[in-house]
């Protein structure tokens, strides 16, 4: 079943002549618990197209329907709280906040819900555990490294359990060992049902994705399923049962 | 973890900026509370000692039509006859509820005399009373016995008069004792003599013709006095010197004003502090409101951080600075007034009133960079990641 569709989607920034055509009549649907990796050169309409799907930037044309909601038709307040309940966000510099300790970076976007202290505590320390940095937990940004970094910015994406995860260019900054471990983690959670839509340059990370949409110069060039490298958990259990 | 958190953690962080908005801030504050107490103390000391030297009520027999001022007074021209006032009716006023209030009852009796072809007006006066009543008075010589006069400035001036001459008032002849320097006032053209001596010359023996008061009106106010006065000397009309009362009002009054328009220019300057610096820190803070925007933060809960932030500094800044003020107020009093800096007590309205002041211009300067940071696109923001 569709959880996300956007249907005839175009984005153009500025007027008449000058307008600039960011993406042209862009259309898919994802099924929950998809992993999704979206590609394209430099200035494609990556970036655009992600901050669509993140409810930050509302579509010249077309429409974002999530969970049933037509997103851009909702007012901006309730925008911003459909991306506080139904979104994660993963940033490619990570983007925690440098005053703030391990655990409270994570509990951030708790910090505007109605529940005890002890209650967002206990949320933000299982979604560490998830990412294998609960040690950490009273550390600052500055003290732990890029890629528990990027780790800590999962955690507080899925902190308040979010049905769909963005990824933006979450191994960007990282090396090759360590993006494989924040793949793995990305993977991890897409087997426990997260939906995961992923914006990358890197073949190797998308070959983690089930399914690889291309796009260049704001069109969609490509739709189709990777070629994955690890394989998805029905492919797994089926692999094993073809043994027997 | 909630939004309060962030702001505080924000503070610590930026501890320089923080410590900038709180010391403008605490000096608007502490300035102001300085200058309001130290006026106060400087008020109660100037009423204090006002009240205590110089009438402030004046008692006149109840006459009709009788203008008498005592400046510029023309008995001569009177043309019905005056009631005095019955010496012995004024041992009622030790009777009065606020009779500790008064430091000085002086009686007067007033009288046109002949002195040579010339009439001119002998006062007699009760010159214990008198010392309080006239501070201001610079007496060469001393004060007269039964048979003695002092001459006005004026007096002496026209009548060519020294001490030790005598001057025949009334067929009685007095011998000048004492001139007083030039008050500038009615004083300047009188003869003054003792209470019993004039009574004696214009035979109004047991009765005077009019009673400066001076009251002492810091826990009372005059009017209660005039009443309680008027109860007891029913045949007199007890009066306020309005133009003293009011007078020393105006003048507190706009040394109050101008004090508080001081204050008023500081505080601004000090709002003025916060206002610059939350707008530099917005600006600085333009990714960490975008990643806030990004994971849900409403316009509100980024608005509720910012203001939060200068709502603690300006919280602070109103109880340092009224402490501050206060400490400054007691150690004015010392170096510059001749008030004790006892007179400056701790004062509880003042003090809320400080801390409140102090709320309201943080949280008011704060606004439009919280509106700023509001506003902010996250898209824009997460731009400059």
């Amino acid at each position: 079943m569709s959880y996300v569709i956007m249907e005839k989607v175009s984005k153009k920034f500025g007027h008449g002549n000058t307008a600039v055509t960011a993406l042209d009549n862009i259309g898919f649907t994802i099924a929950q618990g998809e992993f999704v990796a979206v590609m394209g050169e430099s200035g494609a309409g990556k970036s655009t197209l992600l901050s669509i799907l993140g409810a930050m930037s509302a579509p010249t044309n077309g429409r974002l329907v999530v969970d049933g909601m037509d997103v851009y038709h909702l007012r901006p307040e309730q925008q911003t709280d459909f991306r506080r309940e139904f979104l994660g966000f993963i940033f490619q510099s990570f983007h925690l906040v440098p005053y703030l300790t391990v655990l409270e970076n994570v509990m951030l976007p708790l910090a505007v819900i109605k529940m005890s202290n002890r209650q967002k505590k206990e949320m933000a320390q299982s979604a560490l555990i998830q990412v294998g940095l609960t040690e950490k937990a009273d550390r600052l940004p500055n003290q732990i490294s890029g890629g528990e970094s990027e780790r800590v910015a999962i955690a507080r994406a899925i902190v308040n359990e979010p049905p769909v995860l963005l990824a933006d260019e979450p191994t960007g900054n990282l090396d090759s060992q360590t993006s494989r471990e924040i793949m793995q983690q990305l993977n991890t959670l897409n087997r426990a049902g997260m939906t995961i839509i992923m914006v990358t340059h890197s073949q190797a990370c998308a070959d983690y994705a089930r399914r690889l949409l291309q796009i260049s110069d704001g069109k969609l060039i490509k739709d189709q399923p990777t070629v994955r490298s690890v394989p998805a958990p029905h492919q797994a259990n089926n692999r094993a049962r073809a043994s027997y | 973890m909630n939004l309060s958190t962030i702001s505080i953690k924000n503070l610590f962080r930026r501890k320089a900026k923080a410590a900038f908005m709180l010391a403008g801030l605490i000096v608007g504050v502490s300035t102001a509370v300085g200058i309001i107490s130290f006026l106060k103390a400087m008020t109660m000391d100037i009423n204090h000692k006002l009240e205590k030297f110089g009438a402030n009520i004046l008692v006149v027999p109840k006459t009709e039509t009788l203008s008498l001022s005592y400046g510029g007074l023309s008995l001569g021209g009177v043309s019905f006859e005056m009631q005095d006032i019955n010496q012995a009716d004024l041992s009622r006023v030790k009777t009065i509820k606020n009779s500790a209030n008064i430091a000085a009852l002086g009686p007067l009796v007033l009288g046109v005399a002949t002195v040579g072809d010339n009439k001119v007006l002998v006062a007699g006066l009760d010159f214990q009373a008198t010392r309080i009543l006239k501070p201001w008075w610079n007496l060469k010589g001393a004060f007269p016995g039964p048979e003695g006069i002092i001459l006005g400035a004026e007096a002496a001036r026209v009548f060519d008069a020294g001490m030790g001459d005598t001057l025949r008032i009334n067929d009685q002849s007095m011998v000048v004792s004492g001139i007083l320097e030039p008050t500038g006032s009615q004083d300047d053209q009188l003869i003054m003599t003792q209470l019993a001596t004039a009574q004696s010359i214009f035979h109004k023996q047991g009765r005077v013709s009019m009673v400066e008061v001076a009251a002492l009106c810091k826990d009372c106010p005059i009017e209660a006095m005039v009443k309680q006065l008027s109860d007891v000397l029913p045949g007199a009309r007890v009066m306020a010197i309005q133009q003293v009362v009011k007078g020393r009002m105006e003048t507190l009054q706009q040394l109050k004003t101008f004090s508080y328009g001081i204050s008023g220019v500081i505080l601004f300057i000090g709002s003025l502090v916060v206002l610059v610096t939350m707008m530099g820190s917005v600006r600085e803070r333009t990714k960490e409101i975008g990643i806030f925007r990004a994971i849900g933060y409403r316009r509100e809960h980024i608005m509720r951080i910012v203001m939060m932030e200068a709502a603690i500094v300006s919280g602070l800044a109103g109880v340092i600075g009224y402490l501050l003020g206060f400490a400054v107020t007691k150690v004015g009093l010392l170096i510059f007034g001749d008030s004790h800096p006892s007179m400056a007590s701790f004062d509880i309205v003042l003090a809320v009133n400080a801390v409140l002041a102090a709320l309201v211009l943080g949280l008011i300067s704060s606004a439009y960079p919280a509106l700023m940071a509001a506003r902010l696109d996250p898209n824009d923001a997460l731009r400059t990641l």
